[in-house]
């Protein structure tokens, strides 16, 4: 039936609705695209703010680490573990060949 | 209009005359929305748009974060970080005693003050800056209207009060304000960038698809320091502190070949992360700043200046008065009385009165044109906010008064770093050294730093370099000997300027001592104020010293230093050991 109607309808009639077609199809894709990038948008904004609270927490831990690193807190601990500096006599200091330097900086060369 | 359509029309009770005045108003209705619509999208459109681009976009500052401040090895000195504080509109807040009761646990801060903020009734109270994740939680918990957290930057000193005076610190608003942090503000800082960002209907901020410039973060910053040193330095001047009963102490540590500042320590010192809690006076790194008379730790320069212009050497014999000499109006004297001494024993047993002879010979001027050779008078350049020049007056030949003082260091006003540097001269073949806050670092085929600027010949060096040996194995500084490694000082106990007059019973003691003698490594310079009792600087500095190089020479002697620059260079076998150290 429609095929009829076409048929009887001229020419300029199937353009004018091809035309029409083509617009509703742009239009819809449009607000689909429109659509789209708005949620697109709105996804990269949580991606976003989740690197953004990764990064906090990086500068969080890097605090942290620094803090736990710090000689004022780990000397202490080595020392409950029995651990302490050497004595000024149990220094020696040894030349680029492995041998000590101690008599040669004593004044008694070898 | 056919016949039957009319008697349609008005069985329907429509009249043409009103048929038509609704087919004008509609028709003039849409000639009016056409020609709005033509005003909105031609006449208007431009101005329009930029209305509303300018409705839905917004510019947001991006603040750099400040930079690392670093030791030498990498370890964290300074490091900035983000953190919520905690801000309240007071108008919005209900009831402003059950806020204020509900956040004085999370805070940290009576609800009475809480409350007396909220009171207020201005439009933005803070009401606690900078609290720990754990209570940003909870404050976000609690769900109060009209309370906010923030985010700011937050600058963290994660050692504590390690090398506080010499880190100094930067501000709330991320401005460094003194120490290395003001000396390097502008590295540090970096630089803010603004970003275009779109907001939806609600307000929502909706990232932009283009690149977005990011803000450019400042250049970390490698101070010269090593935190073990520094704080076993540290360490070592509380101790001395408690033993002595000292105002305060200071120590500084050089790389004799680079002047690097390996450590610079301050007790009692404070901690920047709290600064504004803190005595200000503390926040003085008084090694740079504050001058003192160093007392005998002058006289190996008068004595190398005196070798050097060839007008003494090492065994020439001068005679010491036993212990009192007049010049003018003035009488010298010495600690212990002597009656001759070889220029090395001059040093060795730091007589007042051979240093004076000994400047008689020199003369006024060649002595003060030296001592600027080495430093003295001038500021020593490490480029340490305030760094002072230290005083040194010029002389005329007449004034043998002024030279003699001069030659064993009254008279004179010297910073520790400046001495600790000049006496680095002695380690360095005679050669001048620049302090240095920054680590050097050398690239692969890059030219070593430029050598200093001769002060004084090799041979002179050797021979002061000799003579301070002795001061350490039989002089006044025995105690700074170490039992394997042969060390160099001078030891300096110098009565304190207090009203116009030398004081009696307030001394500056210090000990400047190279460690080891042959290669060495490190130059530390020891200086305790006002210590109580005994207050010489052979039994107060001398041993802080040993301790310190005992430290440096196990810690930082080895290879792992300089591995490329310092083939020859003496390496250390021990590291901590366990248990108290029963081998001998």
């Amino acid at each position: 039936m429609l095929n009829s109607r076409l048929r009887r309808s001229g020419p300029w009639f199937q353009v004018l609705l091809a035309l029409a077609l083509g617009v509703i199809a742009a239009s819809g894709g449009l607000v689909y695209v429109r659509t789209r990038l708005t949620s697109l948008r709105y996804q990269l904004g949580r991606r976003v703010a989740q690197e953004h609270a990764l990064s906090l927490e990086v500068e969080r831990l890097r605090v942290e680490a620094a803090a736990l690193a710090a000689p004022e807190r780990i000397e202490p601990r080595a020392r409950t573990l029995g651990l302490t500096y050497p004595r000024p006599e149990q220094i020696v200091a040894l030349g680029a060949d492995g041998h000590t330097l101690s008599h040669v900086a004593a004044g008694r060369p070898r | 209009m056919s016949g039957a359509r009319r008697a349609r029309r008005r069985r329907a009770g429509l009249r043409p005359g009103r048929i038509d005045a609704i087919a004008v108003v509609a028709l003039l209705g849409f000639a009016a929305l056409f020609a709005r619509a033509i005003q909105l999208q031609t006449l208007d459109a431009e101005w329009l748009s930029d209305r509303a681009g300018r409705q839905a976009s917004t510019v947001v500052e991006l603040e750099a974060l400040r930079a690392d401040l670093q030791d030498r090895r990498g370890s964290m000195l300074a490091v900035s970080a983000t953190v919520d504080s905690v801000a309240a509109w007071p108008k919005r807040v209900a009831d402003a005693r059950g806020a204020a009761r509900a956040l004085a646990g999370p805070l940290g801060v009576p609800a009475r003050e809480l409350e007396k903020r909220l009171a207020r009734g201005s439009g933005f109270v803070w009401l606690q800056r900078w609290v720990s994740p754990d209570a940003a939680t909870r404050v976000t918990h609690l769900g109060l209207d009209g309370v906010q957290l923030i985010p700011e930057r937050r600058r963290f000193y994660p050692n504590g009060d390690l090398a506080g005076p010499l880190i100094g610190f930067a501000d709330r608003d991320g401005r460094g304000l003194s120490g290395v942090e003001l000396a390097y503000d502008r590295e540090l800082r970096g630089a803010s960038a603004e970003v275009s960002a779109r907001r939806d209907a609600h307000g929502n901020m909706l990232p932009t698809v283009a690149s977005a410039p990011a803000a450019r973060t400042g250049r970390a910053v490698r101070l010269a320091i090593d935190v073990r040193l520094q704080h076993f330095a540290e360490s070592a001047l509380a101790e001395s502190l408690r033993k002595t009963g000292a105002r305060h102490a200071t120590l500084v540590a050089l790389d004799p070949t680079t002047g690097e500042i390996l450590a610079l320590a301050e007790a009692p010192g404070f901690d920047p992360n709290r600064f504004w809690l803190e005595d200000k006076s503390l926040y003085r790194a008084r090694a740079f700043v504050d001058g003192f008379e160093p007392g005998s730790t002058m006289k190996p320069f008068s004595v190398a200046l005196a070798l050097d212009a060839g007008v003494v050497r090492p065994e020439d014999v001068f005679d010491c008065e036993n212990g009192s000499y007049r010049i003018g109006r003035r009488v010298i004297r010495d600690f212990h009385p002597h009656q001759l001494l070889t220029v090395s024993d001059i040093v060795r047993v730091s007589s007042n009165i051979g240093a004076a002879k000994i400047s008689e010979r020199l003369g006024a001027r060649r002595l003060v044109d030296g001592m600027r050779r080495f430093g003295f008078g001038d500021v020593p350049g490490s480029g340490f906010p305030g760094e002072i020049a230290g005083s040194l007056r010029d002389l005329r030949e007449r004034q043998a008064v002024e030279r003699a003082n001069l030659s064993f260091g009254q008279g004179v006003t010297v910073t520790p770093v400046q001495l600790t540097a000049a006496m680095a001269t002695f380690a360095n073949g005679g050669r001048r050294v620049t302090p240095r806050l920054l680590a050097v670092t050398r690239s692969e085929g890059e030219d070593p730093p430029e050598p200093g600027a001769r002060v004084i010949s090799e041979q002179t060096s050797r021979a002061v370099l000799a003579m301070l040996r002795a001061v350490v194995e039989s002089g006044t500084g025995t105690q700074a000997a170490l039992p394997n490694v042969a060390v160099a000082g001078k030891t300096g106990t110098a009565q304190k300027v207090k009203d116009g007059t030398y004081s009696e019973k307030d001394y500056i003691a210090s000990f400047v001592g190279i460690a080891p003698v042959v290669n060495p490594r490190f130059v530390i310079g020891v200086f305790v104020d006002e210590p109580q009792g005994l207050h010489t600087g052979g039994v107060v500095a001398a041993p802080v010293f040993r301790e310190v190089a005992a430290y440096a020479l196990d810690q930082l002697g080895g290879s792992e230093r300089e591995p490329s620059e310092r083939v020859d260079a003496p390496r250390v076998e021990t590291r901590l050991v366990h248990g108290a150290g029963d081998e001998g």
